[in-house]
Order: C-alpha cells, then sequence, then structure tokens
C-alpha cells in the first residue's frame, strides 16, 4: 500500500513537473521558408538552428519550403497553425502581406520574421534584422585587398571587382552597398561590377554572370544568390579566379578559390531567440538587429583563406573590423 | 455519365492503393497520412475554404482546355493567358480607381478581353498562315512569362519589398471575403455553370463539341469550321486569363508576385485531360485536385511524407483515370466476349446430351 | 476425289464485347478447287478467312491443313505454311515498282547482304509469263491500275510459294472485262494445281467461277453446295435467309424541270493534276441520274466540290437557278442534301448520339429547330425529328440517346439516309449510299431513294456498284479520268459497253 501511494506521489510529481517544463518550452518550432533548402547557404543555417533547437530542448520542430512557388506561400502559415505551432520562424519573402494578415489573425503564436523587417498592424511580429552592410563591408575589404595585390596568382593589375545578386531587391542591394563601402575604403578607385541573375535557383545563369564578371577584369566576384551563386562559385574555380561566399561559411565549396564567406548566422539568430522565450527575457514585436558587433554577420575565416592570403593581410582585416565594432569607420546602411 | 463517374472513382481508388503500397514500402504511416491530408484540406472551415479558394482559378483554367479541346482546339497557352490577365488587372487595378461595383466588374471584363486577344493571336496565326496552336500557344507562353517579369521586375516594380512584385492594386479591385471564402470560388461557380450552358445548350456548343468530334462531318454539315474555331480560342484565352485576374484580386495579397500561378495553366490542361473534357467532370477534378494540393502540406508536417508526393498521387490519378477509362471497357468487353463464349459451350454440350439420350 | 486439304471444325470468334462474328463453323475446303466464300456483309465470311490466315486469334474450335493442327500466330507463319491472302485494300508501296514491292520482305540476299538481283528478277519475270500476268516487273505501283495492282499482290502471294489463295471481295473494284481478265487468270492458277478461295457476294460471279459454294449467314455456316445446277436465286435465298427481289421496282420516271445543271464543270488539284475535266450535264426534278466510272476518276473531286468540300473550280454548278460559287457549305445545303461515301468520317461523329448525329445541318435549316431564341438548341425538336427519323426509316436503336456507333452499319446509313432525306431539299447527292450494307438495308434504302424521286426529287447518284446504277438510274453519265465518256439510258445499253466507256476504250463525243 505504502509503495503504491509512493509511486502514485511520484508520478503526479513527474507529471506536474514535466507540465511546468511544457508551459515554460514552447513545444513546437515550425520554420517556414519562401525559398528551399540545400542552398548550403542561407536557408540551410536557418535549419541548422532549428536543428540545434530540436536537439537541446527535445522538441517538435518542422521545416516547411516553398520552393519560390507562391501558391504555397498561404498554405505553409496556414499548415503551420493547424499544425499548432507555438513558434514560427518566416523567411518571408514575396509573402510579407500574408505574415502580416496571419500574425494579427494569431496574436497568442509568436512569428519570428528574419531577414527582414515586417509589422503587423498589432505589431506582434519579432523581426531578426542582418545588418548586411557590415557584413558585406568586411567582404569588400576582402576584395579590395586582393583586387590590389597582383602577387596573388591570377590577379590583374585591374581594379576591378564583382557582384553577383539574384534578385534586385533592398537586401541584395544593402549587401552591395556594403560591399562597395568597403572596397572603396581601401582604395577609391575599385570599381564594382554587379550582374542581377533574376533567379535564386539557377547555378548555370550564376556561372555566366561570373563569367562575364571575370572577363570584365574582375578578380574576385561576391555572390549573394543562394542557389544560384554555387554557379559563381564553380567559375571561381574555372577560371582560376576568386570568389566570396554568403551566408554560410561556403570557403570549402571550391577550395582554394572561395577566399572568405560573408556569414549571416541565421542558425545562431534562431538559437538565440529561442532561447530568449524559453527563458522568458523574448518580447514580441522587437526588431533584433544582428550586426558585426552581435556576431550576426561576419567573415568566415579558416585554413582555405589562409591558403589564399597572408597572416599580414588577415591582421589587417581583423584591424579593420575591430574598428568598425569599436564604432571608429562608419559603415552607411541603404536606404 | 453514370458509368463516367465509376470509371473515375475506381482510378482514383486504384491511384490511392498504389500511393497507400508507395508510402508502405517507404515506412512512412500510410493511413494516417491520408487522414492528415483529408484533415488539412476539407475537415475544418478553414481547410475546407483554402481548398476552395484554390480550386477556383483551376476550375477556370480546366474549362479553359476543357472547351479547347473539346472542340477540336489545341490552346496549351493557359500558362501566358493566365499571366496577361493577372498583369492585366494588376495595371488596371494600380492605375483606375472606381467604386467597387464598378471596379470589379470592369476589371473582370478587362481580364476576359485581354486573355481572349491574347489566345486571338495564337487563332489569327493559325487561321491566316495555318500555322499550329499547338506550337504557337506554347511560344506565347514564354513570351507573357518574360514581358510580365520585365513588367514586375522594372516599371512595376515595388522598390520597397524584398522581392520582385508589383505594389498592391487598389482596394477596390480587392475580390470581397466571405469570413475565408473567397468571391473567386463564387465567381469560378457561375462560369462554370454559363460555360455548362453554352456546351449543352447551344446550337454553337453543339458545333463546337462535333468540331471536337469530326470536324470533317462538321464541316460537311454547314459548320463554319473557321469563325468557330475562333470563338473558341477567344473563349479559352478569356476563361485562362480570368484564372489569373482570380489571383490577383482575390486572396490576400493583391499583387503581381514573381512566380505567380506557376501551376494553375499546366495543372488545368491535366484537370481536362482526367475530365476528359467534361464541363462538369472538370470542375470535380479542379476541387479534387485543390484539395490534394491542399491538404500536401499539412501532410508533411504530421507524417514527414514530402509534399511532392501529391504530385506523384496526381500523376498516378491521371494515368489510371484515363487508363480505366479505356481499360475498364476493354475489361467489360472481355466479360461479355466470355460469358457469351460459355453460353454459346453450354448450349452445345446441352445438345450433344440431348443426342446421345 | 481430290484429298481434303484444309479442315475447319467448330469455330468460333468473338469481336468484344459480344459480337459473335463466327458462330460454330465447320468448313472443308478441297485440294485444287475454286471455293466460294458467300454471304452478306457482316456474315463472317472475311472473318473467318482472317483467322484461318493468322490475322486475328479465335476463341474455340480448331483448323487442321494437310491433318495437321495449325493455329497461326501470323500471317507470315500462314505464308510459310504455303497460305496467303489478298486483301480488299492493297498492301503495296506506291513509290516502288512491281519487282521492289514483290521481293519486299523476303529479298533474296547473297554475301555481304547484296541484293541478288539478277536471280530474283528472272523468278519473278517467270511466274508472270508462266499465267500470263501480263506485268512489267520495272513499272512503278502508283503508274498502273486497280486491276493490275490486284494482280501484283497475287504475285507477292505466288512468290513466296503459296498454294491456297484467298482472295477476298476481288471484283469489288474492277470492271466487268477487268473482272474476267482476272478469272481467266484465276482459273490457270487453277490448273496450276493451287486452291482459290473467293469471298464475294456477287452472284453471277460466284456462279460462273466456283467448284463449290459455302454459304454464310449471320455468323453461321448455312451449307457447303457444289456448283452444279445451283442458281442464283437459290443462292440468294440460302445468304437472306427469304426470296430476294433482284430488281428494285420502279416507274419510268417522268422529268420535269431542270434542277441542276454542271456546265463546263473542271477541277484542277493542287499537284496541277486536271481532276475534273469540263463536265456538263443537268439532272431533272424527277430523275436520277448515275455516275459510273472506275474510282479515282474524278467521281471523288466531283462530290466534293458539288458539296462544297472545294470551292476552286471552273465552269458553273447551278441547282434551283442559284450558282454554287460563293455560296458557303451552309448556304448551299439550303439547296442540297448529301449522303457521303464514308459514313464513319464523314456522314457522322461516331462517339455522339444519335440526336447529335441527325441534328446537323437541321439545327441551323429546319424550322422545327431554328426560331425565336436561334442561338439556343431546342432539344425537344432535337429529340422528336430524331424519334421520327428513328421511326420512318426503320433504325434499329435502344433510343434516340445512345451512341452512333453502336448501331450496325446499315442501320447507320438508314439515319443518316434519313437526316439527308428529311431536309427536303430539291437535289439530292448519294455518293455510294449502300457500299457495304446488308441487303435489308441496301433494298430498304434503294427503295427510299426510288420513293424520293416519285416525289419529284433531283438525284446525282454515284456508285461503283455497275448493278446498283442500271437498277436505279434513269440515266447513266460515265466519266474517265475527269470526262464524261459517255450519257446513255439504261435500258439502251449493258455492262459490258458501260465497262467499255469505264475504262476509256470508247469515248464518244458530248456535244
Amino acid at each position: 500500500m505504502k509503495r503504491s501511494i509512493f509511486i502514485l506521489t511520484l508520478l503526479v510529481g513527474l507529471l506536474a513537473f514535466s507540465m511546468v517544463a511544457m508551459a515554460a518550452t514552447p513545444q513546437r518550432v515550425a520554420y517556414i521558408i519562401n525559398g528551399g533548402l540545400g542552398d548550403q547557404s542561407f536557408y540551410d543555417s536557418g535549419q541548422a538552428g532549428i536543428e540545434k533547437i530540436e536537439e537541446e530542448y527535445g522538441i517538435k520542430t518542422t521545416t516547411i519550403e516553398c520552393n519560390f512557388d507562391p501558391a504555397k506561400y498561404q498554405q505553409s502559415l496556414q499548415s503551420a497553425i493547424q499544425w499548432n505551432a507555438d513558434v514560427i520562424f518566416v523567411i518571408s519573402y514575396g509573402f510579407e502581406d500574408l505574415l502580416k494578415q496571419y500574425a494579427d489573425m494569431y496574436p497568442d503564436k509568436i512569428f519570428v520574421n528574419i531577414d527582414t523587417v515586417v509589422t503587423n498592424s498589432q505589431e506582434t511580429i519579432t523581426s531578426i534584422d542582418f545588418i548586411e552592410e557590415e557584413g558585406a563591408f568586411m567582404s569588400g575589404i576582402v576584395a579590395g585587398i586582393v583586387t590590389k595585390n597582383t602577387s596573388i596568382p591570377g590577379v590583374n593589375a585591374k581594379k576591378v571587382i564583382g557582384a553577383v545578386g539574384g534578385d534586385e531587391d533592398p537586401v541584395v542591394n544593402a549587401f552591395i552597398y556594403g560591399y562597395e563601402q568597403g572596397a572603396k575604403y581601401i582604395d577609391p578607385e575599385i570599381e564594382v561590377k554587379t550582374i542581377y541573375a533574376g533567379t535564386w535557383t539557377d547555378p548555370v545563369k550564376g556561372k555566366q554572370a561570373a563569367n562575364q564578371l571575370y572577363s570584365q577584369g574582375a578578380d574576385i566576384v561576391f555572390q549573394i544568390a543562394s542557389l544560384t551563386g554555387a554557379g559563381v562559385l564553380e567559375a571561381a574555380a574555372e577560371n582560376d579566379l576568386y570568389a566570396i561566399g554568403v551566408d554560410s561559411n561556403q570557403n570549402g565549396i571550391q577550395p582554394g578559390h572561395v577566399v572568405t564567406s560573408d556569414l549571416k548566422n541565421v542558425g545562431d539568430a534562431i538559437y538565440n531567440v529561442y532561447q530568449t522565450i524559453v527563458e522568458g527575457s523574448f518580447k514580441q514585436g522587437e526588431v533584433l538587429r544582428y550586426g558585426l558587433a552581435e556576431g550576426g554577420v561576419g567573415l568566415a575565416i579558416d585554413e582555405h583563406t589562409r591558403a589564399i592570403l597572408s597572416q599580414e593581410i588577415l591582421d589587417r582585416v581583423n584591424k579593420i573590423r575591430e574598428e568598425v565594432m569599436a564604432g571608429k569607420i562608419e559603415i552607411k546602411s541603404y536606404e | 455519365m453514370k458509368k463516367q463517374i465509376i470509371t473515375s472513382l475506381i482510378g482514383i481508388l486504384i491511384a490511392f492503393l498504389i500511393g497507400l503500397i508507395i508510402l508502405k514500402l517507404q515506412n512512412y504511416p500510410a493511413l494516417e497520412s491520408y487522414k492528415q491530408l483529408l484533415n488539412y484540406s476539407l475537415f475544418s472551415r478553414f481547410s475546407l475554404f483554402s481548398t476552395l479558394n484554390k480550386a477556383a482559378p483551376l476550375i477556370l483554367t480546366g474549362l479553359s482546355a476543357a472547351i479547347a479541346f473539346g472542340s477540336g482546339a489545341v490552346n496549351l497557352g493557359q500558362v501566358g493567358q493566365f499571366l496577361i490577365g493577372a498583369i492585366s488587372v494588376t495595371v488596371a487595378g494600380l492605375f483606375l480607381n472606381l467604386p467597387p461595383v464598378i471596379m470589379l466588374p470592369t476589371l473582370i471584363l478587362i481580364a476576359l478581353l485581354a486573355g481572349a486577344l491574347y489566345a486571338g493571336i495564337a487563332a489569327f496565326l493559325k487561321l491566316k498562315f495555318g500555322m499550329d496552336e499547338f506550337i504557337t500557344t506554347l511560344m506565347l507562353n514564354f513570351i507573357a512569362q518574360f514581358f510580365t517579369l520585365y513588367l514586375i521586375t522594372g516599371p512595376l516594380l515595388d522598390k520597397k519589398m524584398f522581392s520582385p512584385m508589383t505594389e498592391a492594386i487598389n482596394r477596390s479591385a480587392w475580390f470581397p471575403n466571405f469570413s475565408g471564402l473567397d468571391f473567386s470560388f463564387i465567381l469560378a461557380l457561375i462560369i462554370l455553370v454559363v460555360i455548362y450552358f453554352i456546351w449543352n445548350h447551344t446550337k454553337m456548343g453543339y458545333e463546337w463539341k462535333v468540331m471536337g468530334q469530326n470536324d470533317l462531318f462538321a464541316r460537311t454539315g454547314g459548320v463554319k469550321i473557321n469563325s468557330n474555331y475562333l470563338k473558341v480560342m477567344l473563349l479559352s484565352g478569356a476563361l485562362a486569363s480570368l484564372a489569373g485576374a482570380m489571383l490577383i484580386m482575390g486572396g490576400v495579397q493583391h499583387r503581381f508576385l514573381k512566380g505567380i500561378g506557376a501551376n494553375y495553366g499546366w495543372d488545368g490542361v491535366m484537370v481536362a485531360v482526367v475530365a476528359n473534357n467534361g464541363v462538369i467532370g472538370t470542375g470535380l477534378y479542379a476541387l479534387f485536385f485543390a484539395m490534394l494540393q491542399t491538404g500536401a502540406m499539412g501532410m508533411e508536417l504530421e507524417t514527414s511524407v514530402p509534399l511532392e508526393f501529391v504530385l506523384v498521387l496526381q500523376a498516378i490519378t491521371v494515368l489510371f483515370v484515363v487508363a480505366s477509362r479505356e481499360s475498364a471497357h476493354l475489361l467489360f468487353n472481355r466479360l461479355k466476349m466470355y460469358f457469351k463464349l460459355r453460353g454459346i459451350k453450354s448450349k452445345e454440350e446441352g445438345q450433344a446430351d440431348e443426342t446421345t439420350n | 476425289m481430290p484429298k481434303e486439304l484444309i479442315e475447319i471444325k467448330n469455330l468460333v470468334k468473338i469481336y468484344p464485347p459480344e459480337t459473335l462474328a463466327v458462330n460454330q463453323v465447320d468448313l472443308i475446303i478441297k485440294e485444287g478447287e475454286i471455293h466460294a466464300l458467300i454471304g452478306e456483309n457482316g456474315a463472317g465470311k472475311s472473318t473467318l478467312m482472317k483467322v484461318l490466315y493468322g490475322m486475328i486469334p479465335f476463341n474455340s474450335g480448331s483448323i487442321y491443313l494437310d491433318n495437321k493442327k495449325i493455329d497461326f500466330k501470323s500471317p507470315r507463319e500462314a505464308v510459310q505454311a504455303g497460305i496467303g491472302m489478298v486483301h480488299q485494300e492493297f498492301m503495296l508501296i506506291h513509290k516502288y515498282t512491281i519487282y521492289e514491292n514483290v521481293i519486299l520482305g523476303v529479298e533474296p540476299t547473297a554475301k555481304f547482304g547484296l541484293l541478288k538481283q539478277k536471280e530474283s528478277k528472272k523468278r519473278v519475270q517467270k511466274i508472270i509469263d508462266n499465267y500470263q500476268l501480263k506485268l512489267n516487273p520495272d513499272d512503278r505501283i502508283e503508274d498502273i491500275s486497280v486491276a493490275a495492282r490486284q494482280k501484283v499482290e497475287i504475285l507477292k502471294l505466288l512468290y513466296r510459294d503459296v498454294d491456297i489463295l484467298i482472295l477476298d471481295e476481288p471484283t469489288a473494284v474492277l470492271t466487268p472485262q477487268e473482272i474476267e481478265e482476272l478469272f481467266a487468270r484465276l482459273k490457270s492458277l487453277k490448273k496450276a494445281g493451287k486452291t482459290i478461295i473467293f469471298i464475294s457476294h456477287k452472284l453471277n460471279e460466284v456462279l460462273e467461277l466456283a467448284d463449290s459454294v459455302t454459304v454464310m449467314r449471320q455468323g453461321k455456316k448455312v451449307a457447303t453446295m457444289t456448283n452444279e445446277g445451283l442458281s442464283k436465286a437459290d443462292l440468294a435465298r440460302a445468304m437472306v435467309g427469304r426470296d430476294v427481289v433482284f430488281s428494285i421496282e420502279k416507274e419510268a420516271a417522268q422529268p420535269a424541270d431542270i434542277i441542276c445543271q454542271i456546265k463546263d464543270l473542271s477541277f484542277i488539284d493542287n499537284h496541277k493534276k486536271k481532276r475534273l475535266d469540263k463536265l456538263n450535264f443537268t439532272i431533272r426534278a424527277g430523275e436520277i441520274v448515275g455516275i459510273a466510272g472506275v474510282e479515282g476518276n474524278g467521281q471523288f473531286e466531283l462530290v466534293q466540290v458539288i458539296s462544297g468540300l472545294i470551292d476552286n473550280y471552273q465552269g458553273e454548278i447551278i441547282i434551283n437557278n442559284n450558282s454554287l460559287k460563293k455560296l458557303s457549305i451552309l448556304e448551299r445545303r439550303k439547296l442540297l442534301a448529301y449522303v457521303p461515301q464514308d459514313r464513319k468520317n464523314t456522314g457522322s461523329a461516331q462517339a455522339l448520339s444519335l440526336i447529335e448525329n441527325t441534328i446537323m445541318t437541321h439545327h441551323q435549316i429546319n424550322t422545327r429547330l431554328t426560331g425565336k431564341f436561334d442561338y439556343l438548341l431546342n432539344k425537344k425538336a432535337s429529340r422528336d425529328l430524331t424519334r421520327e427519323i428513328i421511326d420512318d426509316y426503320q433504325v434499329l436503336s435502344s433510343g434516340p440517346a445512345a451512341k452512333i456507333s453502336s448501331l450496325s452499319g446499315g442501320n447507320q446509313q438508314k439515319l443518316i439516309v434519313g437526316r439527308e432525306f428529311a431536309m427536303a431539299t430539291d437535289f439530292i447527292l448519294l455518293d455510294n449510299p449502300t457500299r457495304g450494307l446488308d441487303v435489308g438495308s441496301i433494298e430498304f434504302i434503294q427503295q427510299q431513294i426510288i420513293k424520293s424521286r416519285d416525289q419529284g426529287t433531283a438525284i446525282l447518284l454515284i456508285s461503283a456498284d455497275l448493278d446498283e446504277l442500271f437498277s436505279l438510274a434513269d440515266r447513266l453519265v460515265v466519266i474517265h479520268q475527269g470526262r464524261i465518256t459517255a450519257e446513255k439510258l439504261p435500258e439502251a445499253t449493258d455492262k459490258e459497253e458501260i465497262g467499255e466507256y469505264m475504262l476509256g476504250a470508247r469515248r464518244d463525243e458530248i456535244r
């Protein structure tokens, strides 16, 4: 008898404990992306964060890929709601209107929009905004140094660098704006040539664009084009020249040709935000800005980088980085 | 008619059974997946309405294809006509601002006209130069795709947005929404009834139907093939175009987004093919495919069956409905033949018995 | 007593779903005879032979050749066993020469795949000489006559050492002179020891040629008879199951006003070939004018020019004082009714219902179907009109909503004829209106044609069947290579004479 009472209390206690834990920790997290996974970059970086949440908190997560099909946008939000997601991380390019509508309809759900700032009428959407200009500025620094340093194999005397964007939109433009500032910081005479591929999913187009830039004298091309960008990196290897990756560490994709990558730590940001939700310090409707200082953006410096750039150069890059973080160098933001 | 419904149901059933086997082989919870597919597409007001909303443009592109194929015109330009309809109401919706009572009919009319004209190009090329509309409508699809892409990334681009799209059209051009059910669906039903009436109760519809079955017979009987062909193409284009207009005027976003309506054109062709160009059948299959597509994402969420699975399901359904139309017929005939043969043999034996007795 | 070469026992063939084409047939073919297989269209004679030739499988029964059980899976196997068949449609490549057609598929090859031309050519020539086929192996098929093409088909089989020849209605496309020639060749083949099976529904020919006759009716064998003391009436009775009237009863025509006038009508086709060359004739109210000619001599074009499917002709076609030149097909159809030759492709839409097939043209012209809301289809009137035609023309069907493809050929044609006659026009164009039908339907349709004539309609009848022309037409116009070679009254001529005009061997100066 005593024994059974003991077991009963234990069970009740366990139950109570788990209920407390449940109340504190959102149990279902959805990650909705306008594009598709497998870009070894932006979306995958976010996915890494989602996986980390699932692993460490033992909760259910799901990822909904829209694969750039507008017919799926509304479906994705609606399905996530019906699936009873507590927290919805969303990369909402193309369906900002829908996101606002759904956030208004479901004010008790936590919507976290990634990469842009989206504000609904009830101001319940939290936005993670990366300061693209800062990361891109650092890319511009590296590109500027590379194009001026003819001792690096393949680099010509022309002070030309390139960039390939997916589409012409404010985020891409912010990247290019920062990139230009970085390059001009090294040498105001450096010319930046830009091509918009018009697609985020076609490496062939990316390759064509990069080849064009290389033929115009660019030694190094910065890709801001998701899957399309894979073609840019390939073109760098084929031309025996250089490229800069974006969003994730892409240095190893074409070793010896991807000098560095302009990281956008989407995964870390997602993880951090989730942590604040669990801890209770999360504020709905906030705009969280992730710049160089917050570790949201930055360059990926690894053995692939060191194989191309000397320690001297890296020291110089690092010094500039510290100056930016300390506010000694001012980076203008786009718009 | 009854036989058609039965063979269609058998086709769908077989498709689902095959889907079940595929799911089982991949170790997915098969029945649970189907349950979730229905859950997320039918069994709540919200799910049901989004299925209906999705069905609306599909009904129209389906009718567009059914009318054309049923009359012997090979209009494969639904994709292009759809985009032309969408872009024309976008432009009109951005630059016109009238009271909704006038605005909505005006924009619908503009969409119908634009699509008719666009399909009319292919019809003109056929009638004037004998160019096959099979090719020209496909080519016109590309032109429409690039033309609209140019507009939304150039002159009509909303620079404030983070991906290529136009600004939202004026509010007066928005379709009313009845707690989640879009006016698009009601409009699609009205159009369905109108087309049904034309097809079955007018001389024009009769002539189209005969043309679709045997245009030599129609011609010999005095049917004006060319002018009827033109009418069919214009109507077919207008319908696909209105589907495109729905995507802008209905829904939530009211903008022309890059990649909008990518599947509606070809899905419409598919719907017409499975429905054997029947008007009612087109409506029902449009609903069915809309249901599959709407439930797909939920199914993936719940049972992690990739949502692409419904594409497989759709393809199998098309194959089996079309095939079962033929093979059910063959099977039926074969059975009849078998019984006939048995009848002859048993009679023969009976006779043989009689003679021996 | 000649030995029994082929024995067919209790053969059953069902075409799905349940058309019993051959119903428990027993048949014996003796070596070295000419065996005629007769019966109406659809009696099962062609099917039976196609089964024997390995073209189509059968459902039950057995076939023996030389007392050995056979079951050919393909015609190739049949030919290897010594059985060959000449179909109604020839299977020849028009651009090839006779020689090339003959050796196609059995090319004699030497080393390295080279053609042993000399030897094989010699063999072909030898067969031609042996059987007096009168062919030049180097002529191209497109340049020779239909009768010659038929001989090429026979030559093909002889080259493959076939002992048993099956001929499916070989005289259907020939003139009387060509028929005679064919029969002479067949007799010499028989003399050389070949066995011949001859499918026909022309009783005169059977009586002239065959040693024994097997009659089939509705899939069953009625009897096999030796051709001794047989009469046409005997055969006809066996074929149809009742007494048959051979000549249709009709009063003398009473031609009245001219309804249709053809004046200097010429037509040159896309290949610059003159298909019609200054045709001149008239058709009066209450008479039937028959056009006789070997197929392909302008009949097809004449029909198309009148019906409006071709509109770039020279000369004039005048009906009821209206020139057809600038009229659309629909406007023409107010002046003329038209029964096309090709019932399936021109005369109907097989996938549609009887109603949808009946109201064609009526829906725009017939006052019963036109009216106040002219764009609407009057469903009730459509159904009523269809019912009436079904009743008046004895169309056997399950009702107006049935698909026309569910009807037998004869019933389909009765519906089509009914539809056209119901237009009540003064002029009717009939293009082989009874081709391929059963005797009952032929009789019925021919009676309707006479009835219509007696009501004062002007009728132009084009037919490949000389018997039909002689029994229906009040006047005969013969054409050869697009030109009129004679205009005769049927009572003042005979088939042989018309045949000579058809071949172009004789030509009258017409006006």
